[in-house]
């Protein structure tokens, strides 16, 4: 009787609180966040952080595996918010390169209006 | 009796058991370098009015994010929703970035395409004014006269018909050429006297041969025509007999000529 009382309790509780059930909705976001980000801009300007984050993406593979599910969903979380992060960087350097060459351009401009005037 | 027992034993021991892993047994927000570190940054965000202007959606999501952790009991939770709260904010940042740097872009595409336009103007300008120069050089070409001198009739090529500081006659002198060629070929028993001169600005060796090269430049030229070359003498001057005095550009260029006398 006791013995049974016994595995009732762990059964019990290891039902009641290994969390739970696998976070599908959060894993299928993380997925499609990492393929979001495997893009030219991202490759061609945060090539690094990519990989990191491909690295992540493993990590939660394994972590299914081991059906360690809350842990997760935490980390299926983290690579959609690192991987929206990750875009907006890449985007920004592209942006910050535009800018620059159309700086440029325009300061070739000026000058050679400048040599013109002085000829 | 003992079932009930039983039953109740389990009960409390599910919700204890499960509220203390999940909800925390503490009921002040946890605290960790993290967790405090992403409450500053938020703070500063809501402050910062780039942010809210140009980056909305992005600082409503952190402010969302922000809520939840703030009735956050469990440590592990806490951490985990500062670090959404902190990927939050810098995406916000640089979505604010973003935005300015798309602006400067438009701006910068926007002069340059000005500058273009203001470019493509000038070229305009300076063609039409090509064009009004080549008009009234036409002009004079009409007008071009042999004058009577002691020496024979005259006809003169000015520097402007020569590639400039350069023995190379410009196309449009073929009009004078044709002009003389046909004098000459109209009156065969005429000769050519080719005087050519220079202004004073190189050595006199120099002027001697630079006169000359223009000279032969033009005799090549009155031969190409069918001219015997028999009937052509050369005479360089160099910087001999000015029209003017060599004081300015203009005049020294007015002195850069060539005489072409039709004598007996």
């Amino acid at each position: 009787m006791i013995l049974f009382l016994r595995i009732l309790l762990f059964l019990v509780f290891v039902s009641g609180c290994a969390t739970k059930s696998l976070p599908k909705s959060d894993i299928s976001n993380a997925k499609m966040a990492i393929a979001q980000s495997d893009n030219k801009i991202v490759r061609t300007y945060a090539k690094k952080e990519l990989q990191k984050l491909k690295q992540k993406y493993k990590k939660l593979d394994t972590l299914i595996k081991e059906k360690r599910y809350k842990e997760a969903k935490f980390l299926a979380q983290e690579i959609q918010a690192d991987s929206m992060l990750l875009q907006k960087k890449a985007s920004v350097i592209e942006f910050e390169k535009k800018v620059k060459t159309k700086e440029n351009i325009l300061l070739d401009i000026n000058e050679t209006k400048l040599q013109e005037e002085d000829l | 009796m003992r079932i009930n027992i039983l039953y109740l034993t389990l009960g409390s021991l599910f919700i204890l058991g499960c509220s203390a892993i999940q909800n925390g047994v503490d009921k002040k927000l946890p605290n960790s370098v993290e967790i405090s570190s992403a409450i500053k940054e938020y703070q500063k965000l809501k402050r910062d009015k780039n942010i809210q202007i140009n980056a909305p959606s992005e600082a409503f999501s952190a402010g969302k994010i922000y809520s939840l952790l703030e009735s956050e009991r469990d440590l592990k939770k806490a951490n985990h929703l500062a670090y959404l709260l902190k990927s939050q904010i810098n995406v916000a940042k640089l979505t604010a970035k973003e935005k300015f740097l798309s602006d400067r872009l438009i701006e910068l595409e926007k002069k340059i395409a000005q500058k273009k336009i203001e470019e493509k103007d000038r070229e305009l300008h300076t063609i039409k004014e090509e064009q009004n120069r080549l008009i009234s050089r036409d002009k004079e070409l009409d007008n071009i006269d042999a004058t009577m001198t002691p020496k024979g009739i005259k006809f003169t090529i000015n520097d402007r018909f020569f590639e400039k500081n350069r023995s190379k006659l410009l196309i449009i002198s073929i009009r004078v050429i044709d002009k003389i060629v046909d004098f000459l070929k109209s009156h065969p028993d005429k000769n050519v006297v080719i005087e050519s001169y220079s202004d004073d600005s190189g050595t006199s060796s120099y002027n001697l041969d630079f006169s000359l090269r223009r000279a032969n430049s033009v005799a090549k030229m009155l031969v190409a025509q069918g001219i015997d070359k028999n009937r052509i003498k050369i005479k360089a001057m160099g910087e001999a007999n000015p029209l003017f005095p060599n004081n300015s550009e203009e005049n020294r260029s007015k002195n850069r000529r060539v005489e072409i006398y039709v004598v007996d």
